[in-house]
């Protein structure tokens, strides 16, 4: 009785947020870490997981995770570009050319995504760090999405969800997730919106971002040529044409160059396509990297 | 404390209440066709300061599942709430809908977690639901049509105040061949039959699952259209 | 051998970039949980047939232990016979800990079965073999692994970031196989004769290939790493999956 009492004479403001337990259990959102995930049995976590798998810090680690990326969106006015290499790299190994860097934040229950000319409604997460933290938590923040809008009838804004994602990797912090992502979105509230989430808690609103190890090369030509008022063909070309210079001088970028177009009413992909022939192309038609010799 | 007593003719009083408690709530009826499921309930709009389009009673469990409820709201809440969450929890870990059949199984397990709770359960609720749904739901196997509680498989099911009259309406009239339209009016004809208040498009409300668009609720443009199909054909 | 105290690589030399506790025990430093087993495996899938393989000696460091320990797994059949099973995992790396993992899928898979009244299908199990390895995401279980079904090859490192692909190798001899791979069945740097000079030249397509052509590159695939890395050898497992169900065979491999 006492409990049942003291559960109800609690300050009502404590009731609001994460307090409830049995709101919690409910919401299935943050079951204490010990339930979900295994630990090692040593007081450092942290230590031991990075001792297992930081191939930097000690390249012989046993544990090789894939790492290494160049990703980059931004806000135009007609929506947001998002495009990303396909390399994944452990150590100098180069693990794979295929990686699918861009996971859609939209309702599960589709199951497997088909091809579509149609948007499909949701919004668009990048990949960068640790694939397996960025492929969980994407999908981890794509069912909390769905619950939103059935409970709602309404799509979650970009502020709401890049919160619980800022959120969730702020409770982790220090237990060694590793990811920089960027969710991208158009919403009727909030017309085109971006946002930066990485593993440390950080979360920014922006127009414009580039990360991973070759972000710096991206940035370059991005800083160099976008403007607000690009048409959709030039905001894609522009996508490409810095992905593809990340790719020319960052050597843990490669692969395929994927690109997606945001709009308010879902995201549309435009293509997944080998850097090879796209590079050849930029070089002897426009006369960009003429520093390369094409003679054979 | 709250222990579910076996009493004579091993009856369970509160389950034998939750059971009353449900026989008061108001209509909802289900009619499953090859096409898609029909879910149709009475609003009960008591009084004309309610904001009827407020009455919710046929809510969205996922984009494949719907469901209609009868009885104590706030009970139905809980158990939708659950639904919809191990929905989700499936689609995350199995990249697929959670099937009708399965959710069905999910409310019912929650549906039982009453009385005292053993050594190492979760606590539970002190009394049973005092709340019925009708689960309607598209997967691999089609269309489908669940009560909660006692769950069997039905083609077409009432429950709440009128359900007597309404389940045996709906013996009569149904037929395996039933298009979707058909299943609209035969809904809506049950319905009139049991409803106090004389039925308009604002007295009920109507909900479709079908395997391409998955749940639908019906708006206001749609309500009208089924109200006036039902005029049409008396 | 899994309590290695000052293992090698990981005993005062570790280049932490933050100031280690002080306070914490000795023997913690050397807790080192995992070893390496060697080997290597392999999956190719065509349009109607998936085949994975694997060659079965276990090592632990230049001693081979055992000549015949199959790495790859039938899921969710019988315990004794594998008959039923529509999935099969294969685990590379610490072989505890691969043994565990298809343990723990197996049951699962066949929860799954009951709970829902149907076979779970690949996509599914693909995910949820996802989701497990996440679990551990903070002590993770060794090494890269994959798994396959029904024409289906699904890759995974460590901790559960998943893809699917045409074909995949893993393991020690990883090295030596995927380039062979990406030349023979992915056609890279292969080009159609005749098509044009320099940049004109058309690469190939890349297309489908028959269950004979693939079950013959798996072959020279492990012949040649056998020839080349001394943690792979003795038999080589071959499983191949069609609608039809799953073919296992054992064919031997060099023994030195």
């Amino acid at each position: 009785m006492d409990k049942l009492v003291a559960q109800y004479s609690r300050p009502a403001h404590q009731n609001e947020f994460h307090s409830d337990p049995e709101q919690q259990d409910l919401d299935s959102g943050l079951p204490p870490l010990s339930l979900k995930f295994a630990l090692p049995p040593v007081d450092n976590h942290a230590s031991f997981l990075r001792a297992m798998t930081d191939d930097h810090s000690n390249p012989s680690c046993p544990i090789k995770l894939a790492h290494g990326t160049t990703t980059l969106a931004f806000r135009f006015q007609g929506g947001i570009i998002v495009c990303t290499d396909s390399r994944a790299t452990a150590g100098n190994w180069i693990a794979s050319q295929t990686v699918k860097k861009v996971i859609p934040v939209s309702r599960l229950s589709r199951g497997e995504d088909k091809p579509s000319k149609d948007p499909t409604p949701g919004l668009l997460g990048t990949m960068a760090g640790g694939a397996a933290d960025c492929q969980y938590w994407l999908r981890y923040l794509s069912q909390q999405c769905t619950l939103h809008e059935i409970r709602h009838k309404r799509r979650i804004t970009v502020a709401a969800a890049s919160k619980i994602l800022a959120n969730l990797t702020y409770a982790y912090k220090g237990y060694g997730l590793s990811m920089g992502t960027m969710l991208a979105g158009v919403t009727p509230q909030e017309g085109p919106a971006l946002y930066y989430i990485d593993s440390d808690g950080t979360r920014l609103p922006g127009n414009l971002f580039c990360v991973g190890s070759g972000q710096t090369f991206a940035y370059g030509v991005l800083d160099a040529n976008y403007k607000y008022d690009l048409t959709e063909q030039e905001a894609l070309d522009l996508g490409r044409r810095a992905i593809l210079a990340a790719m020319h001088r960052d050597a843990y970028s490669g692969g395929f160059i994927n690109c997606y177009h945001v709009t308010e009413a879902g995201w549309v992909h435009h293509g997944f396509d080998d850097m090879n022939p796209i590079f050849w192309k930029t070089k002897l038609d426009h006369g960009e990297f003429s520093n390369v010799t094409s003679e054979l | 404390m709250f222990i579910a007593r076996s009493e004579y003719e091993g009856r369970l009083f509160q389950v034998e209440y939750s059971l009353e408690a449900i026989k008061l709530g108001s209509t909802a009826i289900g009619v499953a066709t090859s096409e898609g499921v029909i879910l149709g309930v009475e609003k009960r709009v008591t009084s004309t300061l309610l904001e009827a389009s407020s009455v919710e009673k046929i809510v969205e469990i996922d984009q494949h599942i719907g469901c209609a409820m009868s009885g104590l709201q706030a009970d139905a809440r809980n158990l939708v709430e659950h639904a919809r969450v191990e929905c989700q929890n499936h689609a995350f870990h199995y990249a697929e809908p959670l099937r009708v059949e399965s959710t069905t199984q999910a409310i019912c397990d929650l549906a039982l977690r009453f009385g005292e709770s053993g050594d190492d359960e979760e606590s539970v609720m002190s009394r049973p639901f005092g709340v019925a749904l009708l689960i309607a739901g598209c997967d691999e196997d089609g269309p489908q049509l669940y009560p909660s509680g006692t769950f069997y498989r039905y083609d077409a099911k009432a429950i709440g105040s009128g359900s007597e009259g309404a389940q045996a309406e709906l013996q009569n009239e149904y037929h395996r061949s039933l298009t979707l339209p058909e299943a609209e009016t035969l809904v809506l004809k049950t319905l009139k039959q049991v409803m106090e208040e004389k039925l308009d498009s604002k007295n009920v409300q109507l909900a479709s699952v079908t395997k391409e668009k998955g749940f639908r609720i019906y708006n206001d443009e749609d309500m009208g259209r089924a109200v006036a199909q039902l005029g049409g054909n008396q | 051998m899994t309590m290695l105290l000052n293992h090698a690589s990981h005993g005062d030399g570790i280049g932490y970039s933050f100031a280690q506790p002080t306070a914490a025990p000795v023997q913690q430093h050397s807790f080192y949980p995992y070893t390496d087993n060697g080997g290597s495996t392999l999956g190719i899938t065509g349009s109607d047939f998936a085949i994975l393989a694997g060659d079965t000696r276990s090592t632990s460091g230049y001693n081979i232990n055992s000549r015949m320990a199959p790495k790859v797994f039938k899921i969710g059949g019988d315990d004794e016979t594998g008959e039923g099973a529509q999935i099969v995992l294969s685990v590379v790396g610490f072989a505890a800990d691969g043994n565990a993992l298809k343990e723990r899928l197996d049951n699962i898979v066949k929860m799954y079965k009951y709970k829902h009244g149907k076979p779970m299908s690949v996509s599914a199990c693909a995910q949820r073999l996802s989701t497990i390895l996440y679990e551990k995401r903070f002590f993770p279980i060794t090494y890269t692994r994959f798994w396959e079904g029904k024409g289906a090859l699904y890759s995974y490192d460590p901790v559960g970031s998943y893809e699917r692909e045409q074909c995949r190798a893993a393991g020690a001899a990883s090295s030596l196989i995927t380039p062979f791979l990406d030349n023979q069945v992915n056609f890279k740097n292969q080009y159609v004769p005749g098509s044009g000079e320099g940049h004109a030249l058309e690469p190939k397509k890349a297309e489908p290939l028959s269950r004979s052509t693939a079950e013959g590159l798996v072959r020279d695939a492990f012949t040649s790493a056998v020839e080349r890395h001394i943690e792979v050898g003795d038999y080589l497992q071959l499983v191949t999956i069609t609608k039809d169900g799953i073919e296992e065979a054992f064919q031997p491999l060099k023994k030195d």
